[in-house]
């Protein structure tokens, strides 16, 4: 019967982190019949950590990927506390935790304005080179795209501050961390915790103008195409409240009840991996619903991670300012919300909840302390779990007694994971909704891809390509501000 | 352990892959208390990391007899993982022939 199909590829996707490629069917009306999201890329490092000293494990993995090297950083720390059996001193976590916030305001600042916005800012149909970093900072102006920048790099710089490098940290170690900050780093990173605290505020009033008033935008948030029904998980504090670093993972069903609330231990006892015949990557379900295949429904194991899955799977936010956005999210949308992109709407609330929670930390008077580190014991077996900017990261590792990685002892379930089965569903259910043949126009693939970019799906490398051709001015200015060269090309 | 971070860490027993490798990474051995593991590649000259790591150890490591050194060396669980963790893919353990 496939052979009647006339099919469309779209490959490379763009505006991710990593290659993938989405396989589109039409039937012989030009009705979209199937689709299929495939990561046509395998790396194998849980095989290749096999016989790893385990304390190499918080630098091995940040290689896997340059834009959240820090979530994996973090993970593998919490791993080797449990793995040497270890419990770190308070204000090892507060600074774990200081430097994690940094990374999620750091990450989500890339996603809302280079990734997922520019389908907003400059039109899910705008011609692709314009629908890109550079093409909103020529609808929304210089200035602000400068502010943009500023932030991302305060966010990068203090991960640096404290873990040597942002792209290679070197901090966790297991029972804590090495390196204290100074009271002169302190004072630095509360002033730019400051300022982020300030821009976030801002960058929410930019999504209400931008998406929420837009009638177009707020038209395609709710449109059924980007709507699917799931379970949803985040980790949550005992108050409920999202958390990043440290927490319970709860599971909250289709009507927002919750099904599941368990130590990041006990992680097995509730998700199994599946293969999926034509992809590299696995998915993941809940075990206690069962694997239904690529469908919807309370009985479908199939559930999500991410910013609106956390939002869903907890009942607020910690922090005020973002718990006040949370409400109004709430109020709007319904709780749980089940509209795949409003995951921007979500991910700016908590780039608010990471700026305040940054400031918070910073403010503490543990932050500066010297006691940042506990003594290992004997290495055995040990689950870490953070959320990262793209939902639940579980690193899982047994060793011997000399702490050497044994076989099949590495365990590791990324966020794109849980949330690869949802975006099959996804893609399928937007190119469904928005692509009419014979004639397949570019704008209505982009829809598509849309469906997948909310996730944000990291697909295990940093690499993301421009479309077309970009828009680039680059200007030369001497000392005393004079351009003494400028080149232009592709400037509307 | 305490880590004096005034002193070379291979001087305090910790395996640090520093004398072997190119900079520019800010991450400095002794400014962040890490071992280094060598992720910027071998320094210039060095043809392969883990050798030119072998004859540092082999410097440091202050024992005549053969059977003591072998129990020292062993006491290092996976030194070919750790000596070329950055840089197998160019060394000449990796060798093949044509």
């Amino acid at each position: 019967m496939t052979n009647n199909y006339k099919s469309v590829v779209i490959d490379p996707i763009t505006r991710l982190e990593g290659h993938g490629k989405i396989h589109i069917f039409l039937d012989d009306a030009g009705n979209v019949a199937n689709a299929y999201f495939q990561v046509p890329e395998l790396r194998g490092f849980e095989t290749f950590c096999e016989g790893r000293l385990v304390e190499e494990m918080p630098r091995i993995t940040t290689r896997i990927c340059g834009v959240c090297p820090g979530a994996h950083h973090m993970a593998s720390s919490k791993a080797l506390d449990n793995v040497f059996n270890v419990d770190p001193p308070e204000p090892a976590k507060k600074l774990r935790e200081l430097y994690y916030s940094a990374h999620m305001v750091h990450s989500h600042i890339a996603h809302f304005y280079a990734l997922g916005g520019p389908d907003f800012v400059v039109g899910p149909s705008a011609p692709p080179g314009k629908r890109n970093i550079l093409g909103v900072v020529e609808a929304v102006g210089v200035d602000i795209g400068t502010e943009v920048i500023k932030h991302r790099s305060y966010a990068q710089q203090i991960q640096a501050m404290i873990a040597a490098n942002a792209v290679l940290p070197c901090a966790g170690v297991p029972g804590g961390m090495l390196k204290p900050i100074s009271e002169e780093e302190r004072a630095q990173i509360e002033e730019w915790a400051k300022s982020t605290v300030e821009f976030s505020k801002f960058t929410i009033k930019i999504f209400n103008d931008v998406v929420l008033g837009n009638e177009d935008n707020k038209a395609l948030v709710l449109d059924p195409g980007y709507y699917m029904k799931s379970y949803y998980m985040g980790l949550v504090d005992s108050n409920n409240h999202v958390n990043f670093y440290d927490g319970q993972i709860r599971v909250v069903d289709l009507e927002g009840k919750e099904f599941a609330k368990f130590d990041t231990d006990n992680y097995l006892d509730h998700i199994e991996e599946q293969p999926l015949p034509y992809s590299y990557l696995k998915a993941v379900y809940l075990k206690n619903v069962g694997w239904k295949g690529l469908t919807e429904g309370q009985d479908s194991g199939i559930y999500r991670v991410a910013p609106l899955a956390r939002l869903n799977a907890a009942d607020g936010m910690a922090t005020p300012l973002a718990n006040e956005e949370y409400k109004k999210m709430m109020e709007v949308l319904g709780k749980p919300a089940h509209h795949t992109l409003a995951n921007h709407w979500a991910r700016v609330i908590e780039q608010l909840y990471a700026s305040e929670h940054l400031l918070e930390l910073v403010q503490d008077p543990q932050i500066t302390s010297t006691d940042i580190r506990a003594e290992p014991n004997e290495p055995d077996e040990g689950v870490g779990v953070v959320e990262a900017p793209r939902g639940t990261l579980i690193h899982h590792y047994k060793t011997d007694k000399k702490g050497v990685l044994l076989k099949d002892g590495v365990n590791l379930i990324v966020a794109t994971a849980h949330n690869n089965a949802p975006i099959c569903i996804s893609i399928k259910k937007a190119a469904q909704q928005f692509v009419k043949g014979p004639e397949v126009q570019e704008g209505m693939l982009n829809m598509v891809e849309m469906a997948f970019r909310a996730y944000d799906p990291c697909f295990a490398c940093a690499t993301h390509s421009l479309p077309g051709q970009m828009p680039l001015e680059v200007i030369i200015r001497d000392v005393k501000n004079n351009i003494v060269w400028r080149k232009s090309q592709n400037i509307g | 352990m305490d880590i004096d971070s005034e002193k070379c860490l291979l001087d305090q027993g910790i395996i640090c892959l520093g004398p072997a490798t190119r900079g520019g990474c800010e991450a400095r051995c002794i400014t962040t208390n890490y071992p280094c593991r060598g992720c910027f590649g071998p320094a210039p000259k060095i043809i392969d990391m883990g050798a030119k790591m072998i004859s540092v150890l082999g410097s440091i490591i202050d024992e005549k007899d053969e059977t003591k050194m072998e129990q020292i060396v062993d006491e290092i669980p996976d030194i070919a993982g750790t000596l070329y963790e950055f840089t197998a893919g160019k060394s000449v353990l990796l060798r093949r022939k044509k």
